[in-house]
């Protein structure tokens, strides 16, 4: 069964996942698992909370799959899934208020590079989830989802000028990271 | 932000790009799969058709279809269109009044309505007559038969009367059909149902009389500690060639459940040894006709084994079977019968009689007792032996007679109750038949 369901079209597989076919729905899931782990350690400070949110959005991905029409690719549909669990998550972060250290950004930045490369995964990572809520959603949507500010505004319920100031102040510190280890010219 | 390249971007934003990019694919954790499959929705499983849901939309659709026909043919409202109208009704001159006019009169005459009772009697295009007031007419039902037969006797002149009657309740609906300037028009007197089907169910006693005796040495009789009792359903169908007479013709299923006991006298030589060389005990194979009070006959097979090895019998010293049975007995039953029924209303009492073929059905027995008596003891005492019993009864000819009423709850359907006698020389059976009709 598991041959069948490999030669089957994005449309078709969303079909048979939405029927509750279980091997279609394991074949999607070993297909986008490993992407769709990386949005959500992005958008998450932790890795268990980046695997509470990769669980919680498949459950959303196969509860929703009837709504795929087919327009686009299928990991495609599935990321915007899981762009709006990390959204959903910022957003359940907000209700638990975190006090941002400032200090904490500035320890940070005080690091000598050779405690903290960025060019490291593992490092970049760590760098990425120790920023605040907000500076990391903003990134994510900003820059590695290419939304404009409005649309970013609208997801996070905040305003398009908090939205460039977040972003802005979110990039200067990345640049201060990352012109201290002399990776870009 | 959307448009710009990578060289474009500073840096911080080249590094983002870069490093968590699309070629960010960690490793998922190895038990996810197992944490989320039971979050999973599952396959949804396919309602088992409910078949009684269909089926009773059907039988509503049928039932609707029925109605619908059953109201289209109800007099003075649109069933004009196969059937002439024998007369009119119309208002009359006085409150609550009415006039009925048979057909095959000019329209015109309709306005040349006495103003008053009695100086019609000279009128020579009508006649009035007041009658009684109590009498109900009412466009359901059909018309009292004595205002019709006024009505329909000319007047000497050879012109049709007209009859002045209560009022109904209220006058017929105007049907488009008609032709005429006559408001309304109503059907003859209703025909007289011909047909009748009729579905019944009746619980059955038997009253068992002596079963003759017989010279036969292996037939014994069989005696009921307590009457038959027993089910029996079926449908008839019945024709009214004439007013008051039925013939009707039946099917039904009757169950009956009989206790009984006999008692057999057998002798060994009565019956075959079934290992005469084997040196331990003996088993006999006997073979004996049993007659019930019903008319019933039933072969019997038996197996009884010796209790003691070398204790012998003589071969023609006779041994006394005693055995209590419940016999279990279906049959299919076809009464034919000629009724005469009397109406008084909405009720209706009948006399029934005729004859039953009672086919010989299956019968089932029991033993729930068994004991032989010898004087050697030769037999395993309460053991019971193993019975076959095949029925060997032929068709039987009953006679039947009944008494019933009937109770007509509507047009078509009607309850009836009756109770049922059937019998024979040596037997009667009684029943209480309560039965619904239908009628066309």
């Amino acid at each position: 069964m598991e041959e069948e369901h490999k030669h089957l079209s994005d449309r078709e597989l969303a079909a048979a996942c939405a029927k509750g076919d279980r091997q279609a729905q394991r074949i999607l899931f070993e297909r986008v698992k490993n992407p769709m782990f990386g949005v959500c350690l992005r958008f998450c400070g932790s890795r268990s909370a980046a695997e509470d949110l990769l669980q919680e959005g498949f459950i959303r991905v196969f509860q929703d799959i009837r709504q795929y029409r087919g327009e686009g690719s299928l990991e495609g549909w599935v990321r915007r899934i899981f762009i709006r669990a990390g959204i959903a998550h910022f957003h359940s972060l907000q209700k638990q208020p975190e006090i941002v250290e400032l200090d904490q950004l500035e320890y940070l930045t005080m690091q000598e590079p050779g405690e903290l490369d960025p060019q490291d995964s593992e490092s970049a990572l760590a760098l990425l989830q120790k920023l605040p809520p907000g500076f990391r959603a903003v990134l994510n949507l900003a820059v590695l989802e290419e939304k404009s500010h409005e649309e970013i505004a609208r997801a996070l319920d905040i305003s398009v000028g908090t939205s460039r100031s977040q972003l802005a102040r979110a990039k200067a510190f990345l640049r201060k990271i990352v012109q201290k280890t002399l990776v870009f010219a | 932000m959307k448009n710009d390249s990578l060289q474009d971007k500073d840096p911080a934003e080249q590094w983002l790009l870069e490093t968590f990019g699309e070629a960010f694919q960690p490793e998922a954790p190895e038990d996810a799969w197992l944490r989320l499959e039971p979050h999973l929705p599952t396959r949804k499983k396919r309602r088992m058709l409910i078949l009684w849901l269909p089926l009773s939309a059907l039988a509503f659709v049928l039932w609707g279809a029925f109605e619908y026909r059953s109201r289209s043919g109800r007099p003075a409202v649109n069933a004009l269109a196969n059937a002439t109208p024998l007369a009119s009704i119309q208002h009359g001159p006085r409150p609550g009044s009415a006039i009925l006019q048979p057909h095959n009169t000019e329209p015109e005459l309709c306005a040349n309505i006495p103003q008053r009772p009695g100086r019609a009697k000279t009128d020579p295009k009508l006649t009035t007559e007041w009658l009684n007031a109590t009498a109900s007419v009412s466009p359901e039902d059909a018309l009292p038969a004595r205002i019709w037969e006024t009505a329909r006797v000319p007047l000497e002149n050879g012109r049709p009367r007209w009859v002045e009657m209560p009022a109904p309740s209220r006058l017929p609906l105007v049907s488009k059909a008609i032709p005429t300037q006559i408001p309304a028009a109503i059907k003859p007197v209703q025909q007289k149902r011909r047909f009748k089907v009729g579905l019944d169910a009746a619980p059955l006693f038997f009253i068992q009389g002596n079963t003759p005796g017989t010279v036969d040495p292996l037939a014994f009789t069989e005696v009921s500690s307590q009457p038959a009792k027993g089910w029996q359903t079926g449908v008839s169908l019945a024709f009214e060639p004439v007013p008051h007479w039925r013939i009707a013709l039946g099917i039904q299923r009757m169950h009956l459940m009989l206790h009984a006991r006999h008692t057999a006298t057998l002798r060994l030589m009565d019956g075959v040894c079934l290992n005469p060389s084997d040196p331990g005990l003996k088993e006999y194979a006997f073979s004996y006709q049993l007659l019930s009070g019903n008319g019933n006959q039933s072969a019997l097979s038996l197996r009884l084994q010796q209790q003691d090895v070398g204790s012998s019998m003589p071969m023609d010293e006779p041994f006394r079977l005693d055995m209590m049975t419940i016999h279990h007995t279906s049959a299919w039953r076809v009464p034919i019968s000629l009724e005469r029924s009397f109406s008084h209303g909405p009720w209706h009492f009948s006399i029934r009689g005729g004859t039953v073929i009672d086919f010989a059905g299956k019968d089932k027995m029991e033993v729930i007792h068994f004991s032989e008596a010898c004087q050697d003891l030769c037999f395993q005492s309460g053991r019971i032996p193993s019975i076959d019993a095949v029925n060997t009864s032929s068709t039987k000819l009953e006679w039947l007679a009944a008494i019933g009423l009937e109770r007509q709850l509507s047009r078509h359907f009607a309850l009836r109750f009756e109770p049922v006698l059937t019998g024979q020389k040596h037997y009667l059976q009684g029943g209480l038949s309560l039965g619904l009709l239908f009628s066309h």
